[in-house]
């Protein structure tokens, strides 16, 4: 694959499509710039879930996030994924398709949970073979997100922000930066997330996530179902500040609140980014 | 070949390995040890297939309560991890597994309740199949060679027969007020497909007749025959339309079934 960032049509801070929302967004047509949904609720062809996303699309730009590519993982890529994910972006027609720099399963099975990699050279250039794969066989570029994580490996010969850029690099992938990630792991680990702004390629970034975590006292606990905490709206300012108005999307996935709730969220980061604009 | 960190991590999710070996491998500090650490994951990888269970089987929950469905959920996940990166696929075996829980035996009409569930979800993860077009129906019946034109089913649709009347069960956990259901109405022989919509019907034992040969695959003559085997031929002409009315006769070929 060439080495082109290509751009994508969405703009300004988006929202995460979820089911308890689909049924008032196909009535309302809110004015929303574009929507994330989640590729691996709509895998099935021609189903219920499938018919509504494809009448969304017809009215919204959307991007596709998904979890289960496994990136990270040891086993070979599990090809009926893949082929499933390429129908439907072949339907959907997306923007952009991310996934998390992660791993999910193991040979035996499913986890369904973002799991931590361990940050050495080996494991850089065995994803980055994974990736070139994934955007051969899809026939486009892929973005990875950073991921929220409660242990980090003794055997670690680099931070996360290094490892995600030379996987960035050696397979021409694009970054999604989670913010709220970003800050759950500085609390979690004790390190200082500024780190990124020296290490990230400016022009791989093409989107930023932003959502709730839970403070547990011992660990924040990334579970989405929060509103944005100030912590993490202070961050997500440096980022606007060094990266510019990248396209920024509101994810909530637990205590799922009214959409009204989740677009005031939405319109919060609307304001960061036209201040940075204005900047 | 020694074990790589993940797969040393893989194995302790489930318990199988020692913890306290996962210790030389992650960091611990002094707010949360290597093993707290790792036990936050354990503790989200049940709960999410416990979460999925109880997405996919709502009415069952409903019926036995949060703590005692939980307890059966993470008893039915440490058999059966999932397998598949499609969490919709997870949860086949639960009604069998429910059957199996001897806990579960005071609600006898438990499995077949989580099996209408899981019927359900399926539906609604399938493709629509267009009802026959009546006039293609009248032209097949008027034909000369109507006896040979096979019918089909939709591409989905499920069949499940049980001694409780579990369609009812079913329903007056969808809504507040509904009315409450008397395990002595008996049994039921339900289909579940999807037109626009999922649905649930409950077949009269012709119309369940019908449809388990329409499966068979036979023939319109055939179809008629094996009827008559068994009920009144004036009565076919009336079930077979009734069929059609209610979309379960399609003009798209049989893909997929299932059957209890």
């Amino acid at each position: 694959m060439a080495n082109v960032i290509c751009e994508r049509p969405i703009h300004g801070v988006g929202i995460g499509l979820r089911d308890p929302h689909i049924q008032q967004i196909l009535t309302e047509w809110p004015k929303i710039p574009w929507f994330e949904a989640l590729s691996d609720n709509y895998l099935h062809p021609g189903g219920m879930p499938q018919e509504r996303l494809i009448k969304i699309r017809e009215h919204y730009p959307l991007v596709l996030h998904g979890v289960n590519l496994s990136i990270g993982a040891e086993e070979p890529l599990n090809q009926t994924y893949l082929k499933k994910l390429k129908a439907l972006i072949d339907l959907i027609e997306p923007a952009w398709v991310s996934d998390h720099l992660c791993w999910v399963s193991d040979e035996r099975q499913y986890f369904h949970e973002l799991l931590p990699l361990c940050f050495t050279q080996e494991k850089v250039m065995a994803i980055i073979d994974r990736v070139k794969k994934v955007q051969d066989y899809l026939g486009r570029q892929i973005l990875l997100e950073n991921i929220s994580t409660y242990f980090t490996f003794a055997a670690d010969d680099m931070n996360e922000w290094e490892f995600l850029q030379q996987v960035a690099e050696g397979s021409d992938c694009l970054i999604l930066l989670d913010v709220n990630n970003m800050y759950v792991n500085s609390y979690n680990h004790r390190t200082d997330p500024l780190v990124c702004l020296n290490v990230l390629d400016k022009r791989r970034i093409k989107q930023f996530h932003l959502a709730g975590f839970e403070d547990c006292l011992t660990h924040l606990l990334d579970t989405h179902g929060a509103p944005v905490s100030s912590h993490v709206w202070e961050l997500y300012q440096k980022m606007l500040a060094h990266y510019g108005a990248v396209p920024t999307l509101i994810e909530w996935d637990t205590n799922i609140p009214s959409l009204a709730e989740v677009v005031e969220q939405a319109d919060k980061a609307s304001a960061f980014m036209v201040e940075c604009i204005n900047a | 070949m020694p074990k790589t960190p993940l797969a040393r991590i893989a194995e302790s999710l489930w318990g199988d390995a020692d913890e306290n070996a996962v210790s030389s491998i992650i960091k611990g500090d002094d707010r949360l040890t290597s093993e707290q650490r790792l036990s936050i994951y354990q503790g989200s990888v049940r709960s999410i297939l416990i979460n999925t269970l109880k997405s996919t089987f709502p009415v069952c929950e409903q019926l036995v309560g949060s703590e005692f469905f939980n307890a059966m959920a993470a008893r039915f996940i440490k058999d059966k991890p999932s397998i598949d990166f499609d969490l919709d696929a997870y949860g086949e075996g639960f009604a069998d597994f429910i059957l199996s829980f001897s806990p579960a035996k005071q609600i006898p009409y438990l499995a077949d309740v989580a099996r209408l569930e899981w019927y359900w979800q399926q539906a609604i993860l399938a493709p629509v199949s267009e009802p026959i077009d009546v006039v293609i129906l009248n032209e097949s019946i008027m034909d000369s060679h109507c006896h040979e034109t096979i019918f089909k089913p939709p591409k989905y649709i499920a069949y499940l027969a049980s001694s409780y009347p579990i369609n009812k069960i079913w329903a007056m956990h969808q809504k507040e007020d509904a009315e409450l259901v008397s395990l002595d109405e008996g049994g039921v022989q339900l289909v579940i497909f999807r037109t626009s919509i999922p649905l649930i019907i409950s077949l009269t034992p012709e119309q369940w007749h019908l449809m388990n040969a329409l499966r068979r695959g036979l023939c319109f003559e055939a179809l008629l025959c094996d009827f008559e085997q068994c009920y009144s031929a004036d009565k076919f002409a009336d079930n077979f339309a009734s069929l059609c009315k209610q979309g379960l006769i399609t003009q798209d070929p049989q893909q997929t079934f299932h059957s209890r």
